[in-house]
């Protein structure tokens, strides 16, 4: 029975070739992008499944309870808990602590690289499944070990053992080993692994309770798991009796996670780094699954347009006897069967799309393939079933008295309505869609090349340590350089942080600050609102003049710009300063967000870049030259640290992969709702071509015809488009309002995107329609 | 007795006025009959003929199938009765364009569940019986009108029906085509098959033992041959 359901349905494949190819190919543009977010979800299902003892290892997880009912659950514990475990539980073979740290930057003399950094103690090796190539573990302080991939980054070679890599604050550390390259999918994912002794000997942080990093346990082999829960409730007991006695208001709770179970997150915990939230997880996926929704409509649509020429097959198998079931099973049969073919296609576009838009916060293999398919067909299958269902019930309801007689009207077919509504969808689905990304585009690309924030054209930065004047004064001479200022670090980045106050008396802010002179602010081309730029100043000691945002008038209200220039605050409460000129409030951090206030101070200590204006366009490498041939002079031993800062924010803020890949499913949500359209008109002008025919031999002119073939067709498009435009610039608008800075929804973007997809669309139609109207009419009616 | 019906009613309401299809229908027919149907068009001939078939329904009356109430049926059961008793012929043939001949005649074993391997056999025959063996994987649009039809009477007859209904079976048929499906017919009736065929061919009619005259959804006359 199946064998013979498949055998119609691929024939009839065949036979519409034109309408196989719109659902297959469809179905098989959209599939890809639900089979990465099944992918995603897998791959979260398979974190840390190296490790040696899955079954007895465990991460101990923090619930915080405050005083008026509130929970925040943490992936973090305090340091203690592994310690206390280790010594006073017999169960316990092994507890380990490990912590994340951020914002790492390691040197080797020659080149600076970012790094993900955990601090680890020497049982880690015992209780995870990495392994060391070469080398032993970091004990000592100043220690790390780091991947090949990293050691053949700073080295050239994965022989790096006894090499030395130099972090800013904490100074020299000693590479003691090699990692064998591990699966990427674990938590615990870094690329230097600093020996916890390191942490100790500049962690500040004293406080006993604070969660600062994640504790793993590993029980005896048959010890009861029951114990460890005791165990945690008794160090969570005491704990929070300590910290009474500190007056914490917060309570601590233990729970533990199966080192397994880490992954996905379903309970949102903090802290959680490089692990997916289930919630991020089903984002994905709903997005993937509207685009296969969409895709969805379009087979529905052609199936039911199609009903008529199905109507009489429907007949004759229920006069040989076939129940209603039978025939919904075989409909649906057709669709599992595009699925299926999809399926292929989808699963070539996949790998088309991995070789060619690498996206890399995507995993694109996972460890289980036989899981991997089985999880593709069944989906498959789904989406077939959910595509063939609508069709199915329509298609089998048909009487066959009646149809087999002829006496149902092509209208009575699977509702006009229905179908209408579906192509309006999908328009007005595609265009929203493709407004969204275009806004997000649009900002992306502010944030990329914004200079009204601040000025980054015909700007350099050099990273500079010492003393710095020398260089600055030979640089001066240079003929391209219009003038050089002095900056902690460029705007863009992250901001150091310091308190005002209005007076001793008052509340303190929090502030952004940077140490600047005056030629910094003129590079940036900062606009005053009242006062005037920093007293030029080539001193060695801290000014006392400031300038200061607006927002840092507003927050310690002091007044109008006027008022304020002149006045004094309270700077990290230990120094007055004098509002010497006040800049518009303007983005120097995160567009997401509304400035902070922000004090630009002269403070020479702090300088640690130069941030250089060109008179006009400079080409980079010769200039890069230029400064390095003086650089060398002052630091022989080091390479120059040189940025096109135009380039730089631009790479930082433009994510161009990403809008790549976005891009593409714009495309293909674009393609999917005019192959839908293309399909409709085409089965409609094809069913028409005997009236044509007959139109055309009494006389009727090509316009004439054009116009009636399209007139339901193009107005089913301005429904699509009435709805669209609105509905689309008010999500549009949402997204937009979710940045403090923005260009705002750029109304004439939309509207040119809005013309082009729905001249497309009426493109689409008049092709159709022509082609059918010129076609000569005595051949057609001869081949009825 | 194989199937009886009692004033059978069938009527659509038009503009609030009820418009007869059926009126007062009354008809036996025995085991083993050839009933010819005839009458004006529009007359409701199909109609009774579908009634007959359980293909549509009707308002009013009683319908027995082999001491089967027919209208006291859930429809499920009625689809049973139906697929085991009944065959149809229909003037334009009615096959699945998508399927070969061989496939087509299949059709109704397979909503029947026969084994695969009966299945083959008895559609074997009955490419045999109808000497279209050599045409089994040709698809409908290859045929000829007439070739068509014996596929369709083929397919009627697979499930071994006691009852075939044929609804102007020649009608799309020239006369030799259709002088060689009435004499199947007589052949099939006398190997004990009842027939009931509707025709506006007074030669045609003459095949079979009796034949009844509608009009206006009334059974005018029966005639004995
Ligand atoms: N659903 C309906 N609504 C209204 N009238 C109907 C309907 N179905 C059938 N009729 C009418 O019932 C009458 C009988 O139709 P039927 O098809 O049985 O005629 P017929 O005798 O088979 O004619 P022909 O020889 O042309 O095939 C016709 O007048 C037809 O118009
Ligand atoms: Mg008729």
């Amino acid at each position: 029975m199946i064998r013979n359901y498949f055998k119609v349905a691929w024939r009839n494949l065949w036979k519409n070739e034109l309408f196989s190819i719109i659902n297959i190919l469809g179905l098989g543009l959209s599939i890809p992008f639900a089979l990465l977010s099944l992918m995603q979800v897998q791959s979260a299902y398979e974190y840390d499944n190296f490790h040696p003892y899955p079954d007895r290892t465990y991460r101990i997880i923090s619930d915080v309870k405050d005083n008026v009912g509130g929970k925040i659950k943490y992936a973090l514990s305090p340091q203690t808990v592994a310690e206390q475990l280790q010594q006073d539980y017999p169960a316990v073979e092994k507890a380990t602590y490990v912590v994340r740290d951020f914002g790492w930057e390691l040197n080797n003399r020659i080149k600076t690289l970012n790094v993900n950094t955990i601090y680890i103690e020497p049982a880690f090796f015992d209780v995870f499944g990495f392994k060391l190539a070469s080398g032993t573990s970091p004990v000592e302080p100043n220690s790390l070990v780091l991947t090949e991939e990293k050691a053949l980054a700073f080295f050239g070679t994965t022989e790096a053992v006894g090499q030395v890599l130099t972090h800013s604050d904490y100074g020299d550390l000693t590479v003691t080993g090699v990692l064998k390259p591990y699966k990427r999918n674990t938590h615990l994912r870094s690329d230097v692994m600093v020996s916890m002794a390191t942490y100790k000997k500049f962690s500040k942080d004293t406080v006993l309770t604070s969660l600062k990093g994640f504790t793993y346990v590993l029980l005896k082999p048959n010890a009861n798991k029951a114990n460890l829960d005791v165990a945690l409730t008794t160090v969570a007991a005491k704990l929070n009796m300590h910290a009474v006695a500190g007056a914490a208001k917060e309570q601590l709770a233990f729970r533990k996670q199966a080192i397994t179970s880490i992954a996905p997150d379903f309970e949102d915990l903090r802290g959680n780094s490089y692990v997916d939230s289930m919630l991020d997880l089903s984002v994905n996926f709903g997005f993937a699954l509207a685009l296969l929704l969409l895709a969805g409509f379009n087979y529905v649509n052609l199936t039911l347009a199609r009903s008529l020429s199905r109507a009489k097959e429907v007949g004759v198998r229920k006069v040989a006897g076939a129940l209603r079931y039978q025939l919904v099973g075989q409909f649906i049969c057709e669709a599992v069967l595009v699925a299926m073919l999809s399926l292929v296609l989808g699963y070539i576009v996949l790998k088309l799309m991995e070789q060619f838009s690498y996206v890399n916060w995507f995993t694109w293999d996972v460890d289980n393939h036989y899981v991997l398919w089985g999880t593709f067909i069944i989906f498959s299958i789904f989406i077939g079933v959910l595509a063939g269902f609508i069709p199915a019930r329509i298609l089998s309801r048909f009487q066959p008295a009646k149809v087999l007689k002829g006496t149902i009207a092509p209208s009575t077919f699977g509702r006009m309505g229905l179908r209408n509504s579906l192509v309006v969808i999908q328009f007005v689905a595609s265009s929203c869609f493709i407004f969204v990304m275009a806004t997000f585009y649009n900002q992306f690309r502010y944030m990329a090349t914004d200079n009204d924030n601040f000025n980054r054209k015909h700007i350099y930065n050099v990273s500079v340590k010492g003393d710095y004047r020398l260089l600055q004064q030979e640089l001066t001479a240079n003929k391209n350089i219009e003038q050089i200022g002095l900056v902690s670090t460029p705007f863009g980045g992250t901001t150091a942080q310091a308190t005002v106050k209005k007076n001793k008396q008052e509340q303190y802010a929090e502030a952004s600050y940077y140490a600047a002179d005056a030629g910094f602010i003129n590079n940036m081309k900062l606009q005053f609102v009242a006062g005037n730029n920093l007293p030029a100043s080539t001193g060695d000691s801290v000014s006392n003049f400031v300038v200061v945002n607006e927002q840092l008038l507003a927050t310690l209200g002091l007044g109008t710009a006027q008022e304020a220039v002149g006045k004094t605050i309270l700077l990290n409460n230990d120094r007055e300063v004098m509002i010497n000129g006040v800049v518009k409030n303007f983005c120097y951090y995160i567009y997401q967000f509304a400035s902070n206030p922000l004090v630009l101070q002269y403070n020479p200590e702090q300088f640690h870049v130069l941030s250089i204006q060109t008179k006009t366009e400079v080409d980079d490498a010769v200039f890069k030259s230029e400064i390095a041939a003086v650089w060398k002079k002052y630091h022989p031993h080091e390479e120059l640290a040189f940025s096109n800062y135009q380039k730089e924010m631009y790479d930082r803020y433009f994510p161009g992969r990403d809008m790549k890949f976005m891009g593409m499913f714009c495309l293909v949500v674009l393609i999917i709702a005019l192959m839908g359209l293309l399909g409709i008109v085409t089965y409609h002008t094809e069913k028409r071509v005997k009236e044509i025919g007959i139109r055309k031999v009494m006389g009727a002119s090509v316009p004439v015809i054009v116009k009636e073939l399209s007139k339901s067709f193009v107005k089913l498009i301005i429904i699509a488009a009435g709805i669209g435009l609105p509905v689309g610039y008010a999500i549009c608008y949402f997204f937009i309002s979710l940045f403090a800075y923005s260009p705002g929804v750029n109304l004439l973007l939309l509207c040119t995107l809005f013309c082009c997809i729905f001249s497309i669309a009426l493109i689409t139609i008049a092709y159709k329609s022509i082609y059918a109207a010129i076609a000569n009419p005595v051949k057609r009616l001869r081949t009825e | 007795m194989l199937l009886e019906l009692k004033n059978i009613f069938k009527w659509v309401t038009v503009g609030g006025n009820r418009v007869f299809l059926l009126k007062d229908v009354n008809l036996q027919v025995q085991e083993g009959e050839f009933i010819s149907i005839m009458g004006p068009s529009g007359s409701g001939k199909s109609t009774m003929l579908n009634v007959i078939g359980m293909l549509d329904g009707f308002d009013e009356g009683e319908y027995n199938f082999l001491h089967e109430s027919v209208h006291k049926l859930k429809e499920k059961q009625r689809a049973q009765l139906y697929k085991q008793y009944i065959g149809f012929v229909f003037q334009q043939y009615h096959l699945i364009d998508e399927l070969t001949v061989y496939e087509n005649i299949e059709t109704p074993l397979l909503y029947q569940d026969v084994k695969s391997s009966e299945r083959k056999a008895m559609v074997a025959d009955m490419l045999d019986r109808f000497n279209i063996v050599g045409k089994k994987d040709l698809f409908p649009a290859q045929l000829s009108g007439g070739q068509q039809q014996l596929v369709g009477i083929a397919r009627a007859l697979i499930a071994k029906p006691k009852l075939i209904l044929a609804d102007e079976p020649t009608g799309n048929l020239n006369s030799k085509q259709g002088e060689e499906i009435m004499d199947l017919f007589t052949q099939l009736n006398k190997e004990g098959v009842t027939i009931i065929q509707v025709t506006h061919s007074e030669k045609n009619a003459a095949y079979a033992g009796r034949t009844i005259h509608l009009l206006d959804g009334r059974i005018e006359q029966q005639v004995t041959n």
